[in-house]
């Protein structure tokens, strides 16, 4: 990549209280990346999600972010305040979570919040915003945009719930979006159809895109370049293309567990851990 | 939560369990400033409840006619009454009907309130509908007041204020129930034991009723706090605790004749109903923040 | 167990809801597993697999039709009787919810056996919580010390108690992390192989189905649209499109 790099974070540590002094729950994260599919996996517990907070700074209280340096576009995160984080929130960092039912309003209407958030950016006035509206519910590949956009969050289906979260994303049109296990909780038809909406907008609007997940394979087909954490620190980075150049023992264990023709009926291999993987 | 497990130890047996839960329960409680405070407030009324005999100067019904409105001294801890009597062992042997009390009518409102609303949430339909509105009707009454009227009609005395008390209490704890048990009625751990092939009786008092104990819990604490107030308050009319026995909305109510000229035989009854009534609002408060899963990650 | 098969299910009907909100979750299902089979019931969501599988749990009642399990007949429109139960046990998908919170692992597993008279129930919690893996020393903590994995192990566990003929499976591993699905399943084929036991497995993922099951019905919006043996499956012997995209999606393909 010869362009500066959307997102550069280096030495990104999160801990929290515990009994014994603080607990790091994510150590030494190193990421750059452009305009191009990351995804992070690994398992509970391995610190994936924390990381993806803590490029929102969305990081709850007792817990504390540090890093080396943690910049987008070149502009310092680390000194962001409550404000400063929102605005990039809103505007530069888009994110998509695992149910859509906790991030989009319960009690506003699909329309009005898209609605809401083309206000903070652009002057225009109330039809053109609904006109809008429509063309980006139109554009996430919902069929009936004007039924989606009278509904609330809860008389939409899963699929259709994550489709009008990312479209209500993609109104301010973020450099980067941080999508958090965003298909988990959709059927195998469903995951593939938002998986390829997905890769159409980051490809077709030049977007920078993390996907965190737990599952190896779906990651390995959707993104260019994998990072694997296992207890808060990455163990391996892995081009998408060839998971079957992994090195790593856990990423080989991730994968010979996966049920697949020629092991059928019989014994998985089992993930046995080594405690030196803890230690970089 | 694997550093929680690594300290915590494996118990060995049921009762070794529960203590340990027990245990991590206290050192929550004790970290917690309101609750400890509420704490050692609730606990004072109960030592004093229980040892009254060792603690009283004096016996809190002799009347020494002689050593009347007394003020505060060396002798008379809190001075005397209008016939003498020690105010100080009347306010330790007044504890002793205030605990009753509080004690009786969470006894009999609670585990009522509890199974009307298990049972309404947990059958719906008109079951739900038909007890629901009975325990709204019963919530319509102004506690004060119906309590007023029962014990008008029935006759002053302990025993009916705590029933007039515990019949607009209960509603409560329906309500409370009613909503746990909505939100469980479907939870996969119900429905698991529907499949081991429970009946409705035991899935409500095995697996609902666990989860609705510690919002009733801090339900009843924080009930208390009224409960105790009304007694007074039926004490102060002369509907409640009869004379002589020393309760101490009793006591404010005949001192209440000589707030002028002495002072202490209102004040010292009051600031006890006062100090009990905050110290199980803390409590509950502080309960509520250590016990309600809803208020943890 | 007689040669007739474990499960016949004929022209069951299920609903959700009443009146305008009548909503027809199954329609016209007719199934046979025989005994000792591994049974996959595959479909998106809304397709009916795990309402299907709750009939047969006996936790639904608002159906019509015949099923028969384990030689029992399970009575439409009502609540079967308590020996029904003892026939049949469920797995739930999320671990996290299918365990009370307050009840010990003792409690939960101690429940099942003490209701339908098991003697030596002491004896009988010990040996299960080695059978999945867990032994003694997790039988007094409380759900909420353990992890994803080893709730589910609890569960499995509750469900094999009774030594039910059937084992329902609703995506007991769809919870769960790569590395504890495989010790789930392997255990799931431990219990297969000591035990004559026919299972029902419900999932959405294809690669787990194939993994384990002899034969898949496919389910599309509450109806049956193809059987297949794991054997065509893993050939892709498919006809049905629905059946093409699910195999497709599953492995990331256009359909």
């Amino acid at each position: 990549m010869t362009e500066a790099p959307l997102l550069s974070i280096d030495g990104l540590t999160v801990s929290f209280p515990g009994e014994d002094g603080p607990v790091a729950v994510v150590r030494d994260f190193k990421l750059e990346i452009g305009r191009e599919k990351v995804g992070i996996v690994g398992e509970s517990g391995s610190g994936k999600s924390m990381t993806a907070r803590a490029i929102l700074g969305l990081i709850p209280k007792p817990g504390v972010v540090m890093a080396n340096s943690m910049r987008l576009h070149g502009q310092d995160m680390l000194s962001l305040d409550k404000t400063g984080w929102r605005r990039l929130r809103g505007k530069r960092i888009g994110m998509i979570l695992q149910d859509p039912k906790f991030s989009l309003n319960p009690v506003m209407r699909i329309g009005d919040q898209i609605t809401e958030t083309l206000q903070l950016h652009e002057k225009i006035s109330r039809a053109e915003q609904r006109e809008r509206a429509l063309e980006i519910l139109a554009a996430v590949g919902i069929d009936d945009p004007q039924r989606v956009y009278a509904a609330y969050p809860h008389e939409l289906s899963g699929g259709m719930g994550q489709r009008a979260m990312i479209a209500a994303m993609l109104v301010s049109s973020p450099d980067l979006i941080i999508a958090d296990e965003p298909t988990s909780a959709l059927d195998v038809l469903v995951r593939e159809q938002v998986l390829k909406l997905l890769d159409d907008l980051v490809t077709r609007r030049g977007i920078g895109l993390i996907l965190i997940s737990h599952d190896l394979p779906m990651v390995a087909r959707f993104c260019d370049r994998i990072l694997v954490m296992y207890r808060g620190r990455v163990v391996e980075s892995l081009d998408a293309r060839h998971l079957d150049r992994a090195t790593h023992p856990y990423t080989r264990g991730l994968i010979a567990c996966l049920p697949s023709p020629a092991l059928r009926g019989q014994v998985l291999p089992s993930l046995s851990r080594d405690p030196a993987w803890e230690v970089a | 939560m694997s550093g929680a497990q690594s300290t915590m130890q494996t118990p060995n047996s049921r009762r070794e369990a529960r203590l340990i839960q027990f245990k991590i329960g206290l050192r929550r409680v004790v970290r917690n400033p309101s609750t400890l405070v509420g704490g050692l407030l609730v606990l004072t009324l109960l030592v004093m409840a229980l040892i009254a005999p060792l603690i009283a100067t004096h016996d809190p019904m002799a009347q020494i006619l002689t050593d009347r409105l007394q003020p505060p001294s060396s002798a008379h801890w809190l001075g005397t009454d209008q016939l003498g009597r020690d105010i100080y062992s009347r306010l330790v042997y007044g504890a002793q009907p205030t605990l009753l009390i509080v004690i009786l009518v969470i006894a009999f409102s609670a585990p009522f309130g509890l199974i009307i609303g298990m049972v309404a949430g947990y059958m719906g339909g008109w079951v739900e509908t038909l007890l629901m509105r009975l325990t709204d009707i019963f919530m319509a009454f102004p506690r004060l007041i119906l309590a007023l009227a029962l014990v008008s009609v029935l006759k002053p005395g302990l025993t009916n204020a705590v029933i007039a008390i515990a019949i607009t209490a209960w509603p409560s704890y329906a309500r409370l129930a009613r909503a746990e048990t909505l939100a469980l009625r479907h939870a996969d751990f119900v429905e698991a034991a529907r499949g081991l092939g429970q009946s409705g009786r035991k899935i409500v008092m095995g697996q609902i009723l666990p989860l609705c104990l510690s919002s009733a819990a801090i339900r009843a604490t924080l009930d208390m706090a009224g409960i105790i107030l009304t007694a007074a308050g039926l004490g102060f009319l002369g509907l409640g605790a009869q004379p002589p026995m020393a309760e101490w909305g009793a006591m404010i109510g005949t001192g209440r004749d000589h707030v002028f000229d002495a002072w202490w035989v209102a004040a010292a009854p009051g600031v006890a109903i006062l100090l009990v009534s905050l110290g199980f609002n803390l409590l509950g408060d502080g309960l509520r923040d250590v016990l309600d899963p809803k208020h943890h990650d | 167990m007689s040669k007739a098969a474990a499960i016949t299910i004929s022209g069951v009907d299920v609903y959700h809801g009443h009146g305008s909100q009548r909503f027809h979750a199954v329609r016209q299902a007719d199934l046979t597993v025989a005994p000792r089979e591994t049974f996959g019931l595959v479909g998106g969501s809304g397709s009916g697999k795990s309402t299907l599988l709750r009939v047969l749990a006996g936790l639904l009642s608002n159906w019509s039709g015949a099923i028969t399990l384990a030689g029992q007949v399970l009575p439409p429109g009502e609540r079967p009787p308590r020996s029904y139960y003892r026939h049949v046990q469920m797995v739930f998908q999320d671990p996290y919810a299918s365990l009370n919170p307050r009840h010990t692992v003792d409690r939960i597993l101690a429940e099942g056996l003490v209701l339908h008279g098991f003697a030596d129930v002491e004896q009988r919690i010990r040996h299960l919580l080695d059978q999945v893996g867990l032994g003694p020393r997790f039988r007094f903590r409380y759900p909420h010390e353990l992890s994803g994995g080893q709730r589910q192990r609890v569960a499995i566990a509750r469900a094999i108690a009774l030594e039910p003929d059937v084992l329902l499976l609703d995506e007991p591993t769809s919870a769960l992390d790569a590395s504890v699905q495989a010790e789930i399943l392997n255990l799931l084929m431990a219990i297969r192989r000591e035990r004559p036991v026919t299972c029902v497995f419900v999932s959405h993922d294809l690669s787990v189905i194939t993994h384990l099951c002899d034969r898949v019905a496919v389910m599309q919006q509450g109806a049956i649209v193809e059987r297949l043996s794991g054997d065509d499956l893993v050939a892709r012997h498919v006809q049905h499109p629905y059946t093409r995209q699910l195999l497709a999606a599953s492995e990331g393909l256009p359909a």
